[in-house]
This record gives structure tokens, C-alpha cells and sequence, in this order.
């Protein structure tokens, strides 16, 4: 420190050693950056020089026209979100630095903020309006958050309620938290919040949750920086909002994936799928073991019912197989007795053959008897020796005595000769 | 080799498994007994795995320092 207790007049050296110039202003410069301050005053003279990374303005006291340079990266004029002109009130967060080359001194600024509730909200309107025309804001780009998320990224004040009320309400579903803590009031918290988000881009994280309580829009002025934005917009993974506020929403909820107003309430976005996924286990559970026994159940009755059809089935066909032999037993019954009958009619018929055989025989016989008697009985030698005689001449019977003439020798025959006599 | 697969699916493969079990007990109108022994056995598997998953674990908390 130059002067000590800011108050003292006592000049106290730094040491003894003589140094250069450009030494001696490195000293100086270490020391300035410690009197850093919000200043107010009005821009004039911008020099934005294209193509180069920095650039110059002035701020000009409205009410004594004091006047002081400023030397600006682009890089934080572009993160602060302002667009500076001529005559515009504004508040600079700066430190005071020597350029070495000229020995001037300028204004180290690293914030811009815009002054009045009027300038803020005329910016946010035509940041909303800007973004909005480039779709960051539409529904479209809103991505699905993952159904159960494990690996969480949380950027909010570690000193704040939000955080508290943020893990008092969240589950225990093991959740692995990555915290990053960051100034999330006014425009200082710009770029802790991006280097925050910056940090977390390339953290293995299934989604980010951005916090903060409610307050004014100037206390805002951080979440509605158009860097900031973009930085969610172009986000890895799905991120959730959880930013309190009371009129205007803040630009980085409207481009977060999924926007809520309380830690409490993103608390319970990540809570709410792992608590339905034990409900939809349960009844999983219950639904197909229910099922798997209906099928059970079912299947029993079909193979209980295929036992007796079968049963039946082998019943009907034992029944058909008795049927048949029993017919077939009737039938050779029947066969049988019909071929008795046969049999018994060819034996009464070789009997009534026989014995019509043997009938006609004896009838023949005695017919032949008969007729050999009849024979005998009409033959000449019977009729002989009952008296008759039979005249012959010569081999001729005379069977008239017209045929005989006197003298003719005639034979007589007789039963036991022959008479030799001549005609008279 | 089934057993390990089902282990290492996550929650939201095992549930999105569970309700495709529960769609084949419903929607399959020829259902076949050792096909529905075997998922049976897979959902049982996935169950126990999902409410070991589920039971209450506790959140691990880390800080990151910002990278500047």
C-alpha cells in the first residue's frame, strides 16, 4: 500500500531499491488495481477500433464534466451485455492503470451496467425481442430433461437460502451433485455465472440447474445478459431454471430447457420421475406376475381339458372297438349258425339224398326183379314148361297155320324136347 | 451372461424392459408358457435390480472450484 490507512499523509517507501520506469509502474499498476470502483458517469469519444480486441471511450462526470479515459477488452465489453453510446449514463466497474507507453492514466474497465429502471428494462425488452426473433425462445428447442438424472450440475451462491431449500427438498436417489458456487446478484455475477457454466460444459452432468432467490430486475441484470443466454442456450445438456422473479422473466429462463420459480420446485422435477419409477416397478411387478399365473392357470385348464378330451377321445374309441367286436362276434355268430344250418341241410340233404338214392335203387332193384321175373316169366322156355310149344320150319315159327302146307316137316318144341311131325 | 446384461441396464432401460413384459402378457394372444416362464424370470431379475436401485441412497455432494 502506498498510503497507509487510506487516511495518512506519512509517504512511506517501498523500499530502497532504485527501479526503472517501467518497474516502477509495474509497482503502481499492482497497487491501482487494488482502488477498484463502481463509477457513474456518462460514455463520450467511443473508439471501438474493428478488427482489434479492445477499445476506448470516456465517462464524463454530468455534473463537473470530469473526464477520465477507458480502456476496454471486447471480449468483457461483449459479456456485460451493454451497447454503449454517446451521452448514455452508465456504471463502469474499473480500476485505474498507467499505459506504460505514454505514461496516461485510463480506466481498467471490466463491467458495464446500465443506470435507472427505465434503461434496464428498455434493454431487456430489446434483448428479449432480439433473441426472440433468432428462436432461441422457441419450444421447439426446448429438450426433453432426462428421465432419471443422477449426475446433477448446481450453479447458485453457496451463501444463499436457495441451495438449503434445494437439498432439503431433493430425494435421496443418489444423486451425484457437482456444485459450483457463483455470485448470481447484480451485473458482477455475470462473469462468475459464465465461468461457472463454462465449468460445468465439460463436467460428465445429465443436466444443469441454475438457482437463485427473487429480486429486483436490477439484481437481475446478470440472468438477462445476452452472454449468459447464449452460454445456456448452447448448453451440452438439458438445463433447469429455478430463478425467482416477480414481473419480467429473466432471459436465461426463458431459454433454459425447463424453467421453475423455487429450488423447491426443481427439486421436485428431479424427484418426481425416480418416485413414479418405484410406482411403475410395483405395478410392472404385480402385472405380469398376475399375468404369468392367468396364463398359468389357463394353460392348466387347457391341458386338464386336452386330458379328458383325450380320455373321451380313447374312451370313444375303446367303445367303437367294443362295438365292433361285438358286432363281429354277432356276425360270426350269426355266420356261425347260419353255416350250421348249411351244414345241417347239406347233411339232411346228402341223407334225403342218400336215401332217395337208395330208395330209387331198391325201387330199380325191384323193378329189375320184377321185370327179371316178368323176363322169366314170358320167356318161351316158361311158357314151354306150362304146356305151350312153339312150331318151327326149319329156323321160321309158325305162328299161323295159313304158313304151313301139307307134308312140311315141322318141329315141335317142347319144355323138354323136340317132336319132329310131318303137315297132314 | 443374462444375468450381468440386466444388471447393467439402467433405470430407465429396466423400466422401459418391464413395461415391454407386461405389453407381451397383454397384447400376445398366443401366449407361450416357457416364453412367459423366461421373461418372468428376466422381469424378477430386473425388479430386485430396479428397487435395490431405488431404495434410498444418498446424494453425493461435490464442490468444483470454477475454472477460469
Amino acid at each position: 500500500m502506498l498510503i497507509e490507512n487510506g487516511k495518512s499523509d506519512k509517504i512511506k517507501m517501498l523500499s530502497n531499491e532504485i527501479l526503472t520506469v517501467s518497474k516502477y509502474l509495474d509497482v503502481v499498476n499492482a497497487g491501482l488495481k487494488s482502488v477498484s470502483a463502481k463509477v457513474l458517469g456518462e460514455i463520450s469519444g467511443i473508439q471501438e477500433y474493428p478488427g482489434r480486441s479492445y477499445m476506448y471511450y470516456s465517462v464524463k462526470d454530468t455534473k463537473d464534466g470530469s473526464t477520465i479515459k477507458c480502456f476496454m477488452w471486447k471480449n468483457d465489453y461483449k459479456i456485460s451485455g451493454v451497447t454503449l453510446r454517446e451521452g448514455l449514463e452508465v456504471i463502469l466497474t474499473a480500476y485505474p492503470a498507467i499505459y506504460k507507453p505514454n505514461g496516461g492514466l485510463s480506466l481498467q474497465v471490466e463491467q458495464i451496467e446500465l443506470v435507472g429502471e427505465g434503461a434496464l428494462q428498455l434493454a431487456y425488452e430489446r434483448l428479449k425481442k432480439k433473441l426472440e426473433s433468432e428462436g432461441l425462445f422457441s419450444s421447439d428447442r426446448k429438450r426433453e430433461l432426462k428421465e432419471y438424472p443422477e449426475k446433477i450440475g448446481i450453479i447458485t451462491s453457496k451463501s444463499g437460502a436457495v441451495i438449503h431449500d434445494f437439498l432439503s427438498n431433493i430425494g435421496k436417489f443418489g444423486f451425484q451433485i457437482q456444485f459450483v458456487d457463483s455470485k448470481v446478484e447484480g451485473q458482477d455475477a455475470i462473469k462468475d455465472l459464465l465461468s461457472a457454466v463454462a465449468t460445468l460444459k465439460k463436467a460428465n452432468i445429465d443436466m444443469l440447474v441454475i438457482m437463485r432467490g427473487g429480486g429486483s430486475l436490477e439484481s437481475f441484470q446478470a440472468f438477462n445478459n445476452e452472454a449468459l443466454v447464449r452460454a445456456v442456450a448452447e448448453f451440452p445438456v438439458p438445463v433447469i431454471t429455478g430463478i425467482g422473479h416477480d414481473k419480467d422473466a429473466p432471459l436465461v429462463s426463458l431459454v433454459s430447457d425447463k424453467n421453475v420459480s423455487t429450488p423447491t420446485a426443481v427439486a421436485n422435477i428431479l424427484n418426481s420421475s425416480w418416485g413414479d419409477a418405484l410406482a411403475e416397478v410395483r405395478f410392472a411387478e404385480e402385472k405380469f406376475f398376475s399375468n404369468f399365473q392367468t396364463l398359468l392357470r389357463e394353460k392348466q385348464f387347457v391341458v386338464g381339458n386336452a386330458g379328458a378330451e383325450m380320455e373321451g377321445r380313447f374312451n370313444s374309441i375303446f367303445e367303437t372297438f367294443r362295438k365292433s367286436e361285438e358286432a363281429m362276434s354277432q356276425a360270426l355268430s350269426k355266420i356261425d349258425f347260419v353255416l350250421g344250418g348249411v351244414f345241417k341241410t347239406i347233411e339232411r340233404s346228402k341223407k334225403d339224398i342218400e336215401k332217395g338214392f337208395g330208395g330209387l335203387l331198391s325201387q330199380f332193384e325191384e323193378q329189375m326183379v320184377q321185370s327179371v321175373r316178368f323176363i322169366q316169366q314170358q320167356s318161351p322156355e316158361q311158357q314151354l314148361k306150362r304146356g305151350y310149344s312153339i312150331v318151327k320150319i326149319g329156323k321160321m315159327v309158325v305162328r299161323s297155320s295159313k304158313s304151313v302146307q301139307k307134308g312140311d316137316d315141322l318141329e315141335v318144341f317142347l319144355s323138354d324136347g323136340i317132336i319132329e311131325v310131318k303137315a297132314q | 451372461m443374462k444375468e450381468k446384461t440386466t444388471k447393467k441396464r439402467n433405470l430407465n432401460e429396466s423400466l422401459k424392459r418391464l413395461n415391454q413384459i407386461v405389453s407381451w402378457f397383454e397384447n400376445d394372444n398366443e401366449l407361450d408358457v416357457e416364453k412367459g416362464l423366461e421373461l418372468v424370470k428376466e422381469g424378477a431379475e430386473i425388479i430386485k435390480n430396479s428397487k435395490e436401485r431405488l431404495k434410498e441412497i444418498e446424494n453425493e455432494f461435490t464442490e468444483i472450484k470454477k475454472k477460469i
